[in-house]
């Protein structure tokens, strides 16, 4: 029992002096007001313990010297006081307070040379009784309510800086149990009392190491709710579209982080946010800048900050830099968007263009026609030989420019977004295109196909265009069309080939081909404009996709890519309904 | 069944394009063995003023059909046929739409307005010369008109 009461006794008295002594150490670390009071606050007790222990242990003394007694004492009993200037560097308190404390504590120091206090174990005289219960009673008045203050201050800050300062409460008022208790047992020292009094002494002493310089580990589970929500933002930044959306998650994030009383984040000469709760107290403080790129964000920390936060400091640096990736990406993306709409614009302006221009084109071309007809069929009979071939050369190239007309109208036609898309089951419908593109000029052979969310009419299209330009170029006089999906659909949708076994496409037009008036070879016929692939290419793009020609050695090879978007997804579950028997 | 009326029937052809009323007439007048009387008219406004008989066509009487382009200055074919349609004494007269345009909305709305059909205007292989042969056919020789209020 006695070893226990010894081993607590000597860990109490470390606790304290390692207290003390980590208070100076911070006060050296960083100068400020904060820490000089809280150094001479602690720094007292522990130097208190130290002169019990050097005394004690070393020179064996039983009694001290009264002067000594005294000192002891003195670095005692201004705690209070030491500890109200402390709460006061965070918190301004009430001047009376101030002086009341101050008067106690200097009081309490003077008595403690004047009057002759007990050793341990002694019964005290009235007024030695009566001193130690006036310095209970301050300690009673001071100390909870310097507790209170710093416990409801710790609320509004971030977690770390809430449990250090929680923590500093908690020491400050199990101190004082502490000393309550060991006046009061003081008289009648039993060794269950004295251990009960040293577990709250070495707690309060915790307390106190944990609020002034809580270790890593700690800090880190203290900081775990803040990186939560760090990494919860570092995902909103990624969605982030606008330099607002950045601001809108960065600055809450900013001011929660350090409880600031103000975050304001500038980028390209422009405010993006501007918030806090106690903007207007900021005016005369300086702000911490984090500079940034392309901006800076200006943060003014809540006072118990700079001493309860020094990591979360380095956490704004953080922020800093994951909201200047964030921003420079914005930058892009808002880039990007802006050449995307002009570039929209643009082709909506030469859409109009060209569907206005074909249109006025229609009517002089219907008129030309016309009259060519009532000249073959009223006045064919007075022109000879070569006026004829004259007239059908005309007709001929009536007839070609209004397919030309007709085509560019369709080409400005299929970027619009007019067409609606519906099921579309290529199983019915290639077949249907083969009909009616000649079934003696092409032999279709069907594979696996997909079902497609697509224009049906615009689907139709793009493959009669296919199947139509297969057997214009096919060099005979029938053509075989193979259509396939290669491999399964997926999550980046299907391919699709269509294939011949016509005279294929040398490797150096297989871009040229998509063109708009492209045609490889002579037309003598003029029974094709040359904008059937760019249409097929334009209808294609409409859906998502895109088309091009393999590197197929005998014939031509299209590999039509259509999107996941493209795809009937009911098309999949019907699949053995669509296939026919 | 209502015999056909023993007058001619009159056409009001309304086109912009002067070849195009030049080329609509003369199919239309071309072998038939029903007298026809067709009036032209330049674009919708000068439609409707025939129609309503105002102005320079005080006194004419309603047409048995009106063949109506599209796209006309000052009015359009599509504002011609919701003012037809919506005016009791007009409604009655069937309005044939003749557009060079075969664009789906185009042919939808004119349908939707309350048009009784649409051929496209197109050129080759004599496509319009029998287009409009067709339709003089249809309207003039098959299909019972009523006679105008």
């Amino acid at each position: 029992m006695d070893a226990l009461v010894e081993v607590l006794q000597w860990t109490s008295n470390v606790a304290y002096i390692a207290v003390g002594l980590w208070a100076l150490a911070r006060w050296r670390r960083f100068g400020t007001p904060a820490s000089a009071w809280l150094a001479l606050t602690f720094g007292s007790i522990g130097l208190a313990v130290m002169t019990g222990l050097v005394t004690n242990e070393l020179l064996g003394m039983e009694t001290l010297p009264r002067w000594l007694t005294g000192v002891v004492v003195g670095l005692i009993v201004v705690y209070p006081y030491l500890l109200v200037r402390f709460h006061d560097t965070f918190e301004p308190v009430a001047p009376w307070i101030r002086v009341a404390t101050l008067l106690a504590c200097v009081a309490a120091v003077v008595g403690g040379f004047v009057l002759d206090l007990p050793q341990p174990g002694e019964d005290g005289s009235t007024v030695a009784n009566l001193y130690t219960l006036a310095v209970v009673l301050t300690w009673l008045a001071v100390l909870p309510y310097v507790a209170v203050r710093f416990w409801r201050a710790g609320r509004s800050q971030p977690t770390p800086a809430r449990r250090r300062i929680q923590m500093l409460a908690a020491g400050a008022v199990l101190l004082a149990v502490a000393i309550l208790f060991s006046a009061a047992v003081g008289q009648d020292p039993t060794p269950g009392r004295t251990i009960a009094n040293q577990f709250v002494s070495i707690s309060a002493a915790a307390a106190f190491l944990l609020g002034i310089a809580p270790p890593r580990p700690i800090r880190t589970i203290w900081r775990q709710p803040e990186e939560d929500r760090i990494g919860a933002a570092s995902l909103d930044l990624l969605e982030a579209e606008t330099a607002r959306d950045v601001a809108g998650v960065v600055a809450p994030l900013m001011q929660h982080v350090v409880a600031a009383d103000r975050v304001v984040l500038r980028h390209r000469g422009r405010s993006l946010a501007d918030t806090g709760p106690d903007r207007a107290a900021t005016a005369a403080r300086e702000p911490i800048v984090i500079d940034m790129a392309d901006g800076a964000v200006q943060v003014w920390p809540s006072r118990y900050t700079p001493f309860f936060g020094t990591d979360e400091l380095d956490v704004l640096q953080r922020i800093g830099r994951l909201t200047d990736l964030a921003l420079a990406r914005t930058s892009l993306l808002a880039s990007e968007r802006e050449a995307r709409t002009e570039l929209e614009a643009v082709n909506a302006e030469l859409e109009a263009f060209v569907y206005s221009a074909s249109h006025d084109l229609k009517s002089p071309t219907i008129a030309i026609l016309s009259y060519v007809e009532i000249l073959e069929e009223d006045y064919g009979h007075l022109l000879d030989e070569e006026g004829q071939y004259f007239l059908s050369r005309m007709r001929s190239n009536g007839t070609y420019m209004e397919a030309l007309v007709r085509d560019l109208l369709e080409l400005s036609r299929v970027g619009r977004r007019d067409t609606t898309p519906e099921h579309v089951v290529l199983d019915d419908l290639l077949p249907q295109i083969a009909a009616d593109v000649g079934d003696d000029r092409m032999e279709l052979v069907l594979g696996d196909v997909p079902d497609l969310q697509v224009n049906g009419l615009r689907a139709r299209q793009l493959f009669q265009n296919l199947f139509t330009n297969a057997v214009k170029h096919a060099g005979r006089d029938r053509v075989r069309i193979e259509v396939e999906q290669d491999g399964p659909a997926t999550g980046a949708g299907v391919t699709v080939l269509v294939r011949d076994d016509g005279r294929g496409i040398p490797a150096e037009y297989r871009e040229r081909v998509f063109g708009v008036f492209e045609q490889l070879e002579v037309d003598e016929q003029r029974d094709g404009t040359g904008m059937g692939l760019a249409i097929c290419r334009k209808i294609i793009e409409s859906f998502g996709g895109s088309i091009t020609l393999t590197d197929h050695p005998d014939g031509a090879e299209f590999a039509l890519r259509f999107p996941p978007t493209a795809l009937s997804l009911d098309a999949v579950a019907d699949a053995p309904q669509g296939v026919p028997a | 069944m209502m015999s056909p009326s023993p007058s001619p029937i009159r056409i009001l052809v309304a086109d912009d394009n002067e070849d195009h009323r030049f080329f609509i007439t003369r199919a239309l007048r071309d072998s038939t063995d029903r007298e026809l009387e067709i009036v032209t008219v330049r674009d919708g406004a000068e439609a409707i003023e025939y129609l309503r008989q105002q102005g320079a066509y005080a006194g004419e009487t309603l047409p048995h059909l009106v063949i109506l382009d599209l796209k006309m200055p000052r009015m359009d074919g599509h504002e011609v046929l919701s003012e037809v349609k919506a005016d009791k004494r007009l409604r009655s007269i069937p309005v044939a739409v003749l557009s060079s345009s075969d664009r789906d909305e185009d042919v939808r709305r004119a349908y939707e307005l309350g048009g009784n059909s649409y051929v496209v205007k197109q050129a080759a292989d004599g496509r319009l010369s029998n287009g409009l042969s067709t339709l003089r056919k249809f309207w003039t020789e098959t299909a019972v008109l009523p006679n105008p209020a």
